[in-house]
């Protein structure tokens, strides 16, 4: 089972690269649907499959298409960006992020786990009485900020009038 | 033998690409790509410790569902501002909108 998880890690961070070097916004959308795919392999490969589901369906499904709107009505529709993310003056960027991979790599070579023998397994009928029990409050709070953001999206998003009668 | 460490690494680096993405592009929405990109780095690390520290506990695949519902929201937001930028400056390069600048 070992080469899933070679195989999910290479699409993965070919993807995300490709989606963060390319210059065309709406290839970038696709490549970050492939990145978003090969996370919910993972969440599949490590016996998550609610998870995984959510997944496909959150971020392959709404984010995904959320994020092509918005690059189709911010530009035009095959829009190019005029910079490029090799340009000088994102060197910066990039010096940055290979420091924090180096300290988090660094990290997590000094640090060791208590790995139990047993792998954790839950059923999704696990996953629903926590819902509904446990998590009980956790879960309206969530319901209620994912109504107010929607909501709060529509009233940022919608045009203003431009007179009032 | 594919360990806790291979997918905390794998996390890390997908957490730095995401982070490279937002340092340096200068689109906004791919800003909030790289944002999507390193919110899904954390995911992975909590379903990864929730995997393998054991005890039936589901508190790690909880933490996910609820950061995934979180992030929905963050880029429904994210991406509503971002129009609403694009309406007023006509552009969403993170270098031209900067009237707050003195």
């Amino acid at each position: 089972m070992d080469y899933v998880f070679y195989i999910l890690a290479i699409w993965i961070v070919g993807s995300g690269l490709l989606a963060i070097l390319q210059r065309n916004l709406v290839h970038c959308a696709v490549a970050l649907i492939a990145f978003f795919a090969g996370i919910a392999g993972i969440f599949f490969s490590l016996h998550a499959e609610f998870l995984g589901a959510i997944q496909v369906v959150v971020y392959v499904g709404a984010i995904a298409v959320l994020i092509l709107f918005a690059i189709m009505l911010t530009r035009h529709v095959t829009g190019e960006e005029e910079v490029s993310p090799f340009s000088r003056h994102a060197i910066w960027g990039w010096i940055a992020s290979a420091a924090v991979l180096c300290v988090l790599l660094y990290s997590l070579d000094k640090q060791m786990f208590a790995i139990s023998a047993e792998p954790s397994q839950i059923t999704m009928l696990d996953i629903g009485n926590a819902m509904m029990q446990r998590y009980a409050v956790p879960f309206e709070v969530i319901s209620l900020l994912l109504t107010a953001a929607l909501v709060g999206a529509v009233v940022i998003a919608l045009e203003e009038p431009r007179e009032r009668k | 033998m594919v360990t806790l460490t291979h997918y905390l690494v794998l996390a890390a680096v997908v957490f730095c690409i995401g982070l490279a993405g937002v340092l340096t592009r200068r689109n906004a929405i791919m800003v909030l790509v790289g944002l999507e990109m390193m919110l899904n780095a954390g995911n992975i690390n909590l379903v990864a410790f929730w995997r393998y520290l054991g005890s039936q506990a589901m508190s790690g695949q909880m933490f996910a569902i609820f950061a995934i519902a979180v992030a929905g929201a963050e880029a429904a937001v994210g991406l509503a501002l971002l129009i609403a930028v694009y309406r007023h400056f006509r552009n969403v390069s993170v270098e031209e909108i900067s009237s707050l600048k003195g």
